[in-house]
């Protein structure tokens, strides 16, 4: 800490707050949950997942982050066409050829040949 | 409410002996944290009693800082302790994740309080008029109010992640780690906000540090 900071605490330090008499507030929560049920709290799995691996938002925020929740996300419709989500089964999506043979009839395509 | 049992066997009577200690009045507030909060959770309304003793003026205080205003910073901390209360049952899991009462409540406080500051669009600063006061030294307590309002609404402007950065570690003598804990960030991060944050009161409040060091005051680089 140098001189500058220690002139800007000395200033800062002169914001003084009195603590008020707390005493009638301490009554007040008292009473209030004399009243009041204790409920356990859910979690979502969201954020139950969150605090198991330890992310905070910001690392989703993070430039990083972002390309990568991209990346995964990518990856993982990509193996979804490619296993078959959208095909039937069938492995047609790096096969411009092919895929439109497919798309332009109705049969149903096995092994790449029609019927 | 009973301090500590300790049990030892006497040998001359080949009996055991039971001491059963008492606090001293007034002594509750050195029981953990943990275990009131293991009482609370039990629905003991004592022990939410010792742990409103313990900590409502530091909150209170903490929420004032942003607030300004006493009655709504009870508001906020009457919200934070209602809400401790309803999560008591389950706090045995916040501990497993290694939640601190004090770091948690500081949280709850800072976020409320900074909730509360948006939905009423900031605070309004409006310059009181003075009363006269004839007292010998009235002079150098209004200045000393002036100033006091001059250092609150430069903090008050700064924005919200390096305000709390400030009170937390300045006025609340949080270290760093402990206030990078309340605010969910890391302590590099904290490190950074409270240059930034120091950056600008060094501008704001270049006035009053030029009175406090006879108009020597040179800006930091």
């Amino acid at each position: 800490m140098n001189r500058q900071d220690d002139k800007l605490d000395h200033v800062l330090s002169r914001w003084q707050i009195q603590s008020p008499d707390t005493s009638a507030l301490r009554q007040d929560i008292l009473s209030t949950i004399a009243t009041l049920p204790q409920e356990p709290v859910t979690q979502s799995v969201w954020s139950a997942l969150r605090d198991i691996l330890n992310i905070r938002p910001a690392f989703l925020m993070a430039p990083g982050g972002g390309l990568a929740a991209v990346a995964v996300a990518g990856f993982v419709f990509g193996m979804t066409l490619q296993a078959g989500g959208y095909t039937g089964g069938e492995d047609w999506m790096f096969d411009p050829v092919y895929a439109e043979v497919a798309m332009a009839t109705p049969e149903i395509i096995t092994e790449g040949y029609l019927p | 409410m009973i301090k500590a049992i300790y049990c030892e066997k006497n040998p001359q009577r080949g009996m055991m002996k039971l001491t059963v200690t008492y606090p001293a009045a007034g002594g509750t507030e050195d029981i953990p944290d943990d275990i009131l909060m293991a009482r609370v959770a039990k629905g003991s309304q004592q022990a939410f009693a010792v742990l409103l003793h313990k900590y409502t003026d530091r909150y209170v205080r903490v929420a004032l800082r942003y607030v300004g205003n006493v009655a709504e910073a009870e508001d906020i901390t009457q919200e934070a302790f209602i809400r401790l209360w309803r999560l008591a049952p389950d706090w045995e899991g916040q501990q497993g994740r290694g939640a601190q009462l004090t770091t948690w409540l500081y949280r709850v406080v800072v976020n409320l309080s900074i909730d509360h500051l948006r939905r009423n669009k900031r605070l309004v600063y409006k310059e009181q008029p003075e009363q006269e006061d004839t007292a010998p030294d009235a002079s150098g307590i209004l200045e000393q109010k002036r100033q006091s309002r001059r250092i609150q609404q430069a903090v008050q402007e700064l924005p919200d992640r390096q305000k709390t950065a400030l009170i937390l570690t300045f006025y609340e003598g949080l270290d760093d780690k402990q206030a990078a804990d309340v605010m969910g960030i890391g302590v590099k991060a904290l490190e950074s906000l409270l240059v930034r944050a120091r950056r600008q009161l060094r501008e704001t409040l270049k006035q009053e540090i030029e009175l406090l060091t006879g108009g020597r005051y040179e800006q930091a680089g």
